[in-house]
């Protein structure tokens, strides 16, 4: 099975912004703690996501 | 709106996957595109930033969670459909936390461009790790094993294979021959790809084994950079 959905830019900014506040940090707070090797347990799956949301923003 | 031909594309490149998992794993939730504009991301149905993915179960007892996604684009061309970037992980069930991570960048600075992170814990290499001045000796995940670059790099049949023959994970009966067929189509692209990316080399092998090729009067084009030196 496979299902399509088209994103809006709101969407994703709304999601970010809920994956950043489930984490209690900023965007800059996280990806210092990305770039510092610091992830651990689900952190790794909000880092994918994140990174996701920005690949998709970068065409809305 | 998004490119009819590169929808075409992402749309025949979810079905392979669908395909694929369903043929070799139970329970897999389908496989789902998100859209925004030029930008897709494929990634499996329900999977999120806190759980899910593709279940993976030893005797129907869900262990683990094969996690992926696909961020695609067009080519430079605009002709073929393009992975930007590719995360094929194995997250354990009861911590939530990755065990494998196998990636490809098309850009990447200072990890290898397809690389595989291994989440464990080992005294020794923390201890040479810390020898050698590494920002995070502690964590074998921050640690990058390269694994052939763009074009020889494993594909998602590869880690199917790996979870099913050398972890044990319940699987579907026809498993092998889904993967093989999936491979060696994933196989005749790579090698189309290095062939666009050394033409002379590719034209040389083949006159050697009795062809005629006539190479373009422009002559053979220049090798790729990121195909010879990337790693």
């Amino acid at each position: 099975m496979i299902t399509v959905r088209i994103v809006t830019r709101e969407e994703l900014l709304d999601r970010r912004a809920a994956i950043l506040a489930d984490l209690g940090l900023t965007a800059e707070e996280f990806a210092a703690k990305v770039t510092s090797g610091g992830l651990v347990g689900t952190e790794w799956f909000a880092s994918d996501e994140l990174e996701a949301i920005e690949y998709l923003l970068e065409g809305a | 709106m998004p490119d009819a031909g590169l929808a075409e594309q992402v749309a025949a490149f979810s079905g392979t996957l669908d395909s694929l998992l369903n043929e070799c794993l139970p329970n897999v939730p389908g496989v789902q595109v998100q859209v925004s504009r030029d930008r897709y991301e494929i990634l499996p149905i329900g999977q999120t930033d806190k759980h899910g993915g593709v279940p993976l179960s030893v005797n129907g007892d869900v262990l683990a969670w094969l996690r992926f996604n696909y961020l695609c684009r067009s080519d430079i061309t605009n002709e073929y459909l393009a992975i930007a970037k590719s995360k094929v992980g194995i997250a354990a069930a009861v911590d939530s936390t990755p065990i494998f991570r196998f990636e490809y960048l098309y850009r990447a600075d200072r990890v290898p461009h397809s690389h595989i992170q291994v989440h464990g814990q080992r005294g020794a290499l923390s201890h040479l790790l810390s020898k050698a001045g590494h920002p995070a000796p502690h964590d074998m995940a921050a640690l990058h094993l390269p694994t052939g670059g763009a074009r020889f790099r494993p594909s998602l049949e590869d880690v199917i294979q790996f979870l099913i023959s050398d972890c044990g994970f319940d699987h579907r009966e026809a498993w092998r021959r889904a993967v093989e067929r999936e491979r060696a189509a994933w196989r005749v692209i790579q090698t189309r790809a290095v062939v666009r990316a050394m033409a002379d080399v590719a034209a040389g092998q083949l006159v050697g084994m009795g062809y005629t090729v006539i190479p373009p009067v422009s002559g053979h084009p220049a090798r790729g950079g990121r195909g010879q030196h990337a790693w």
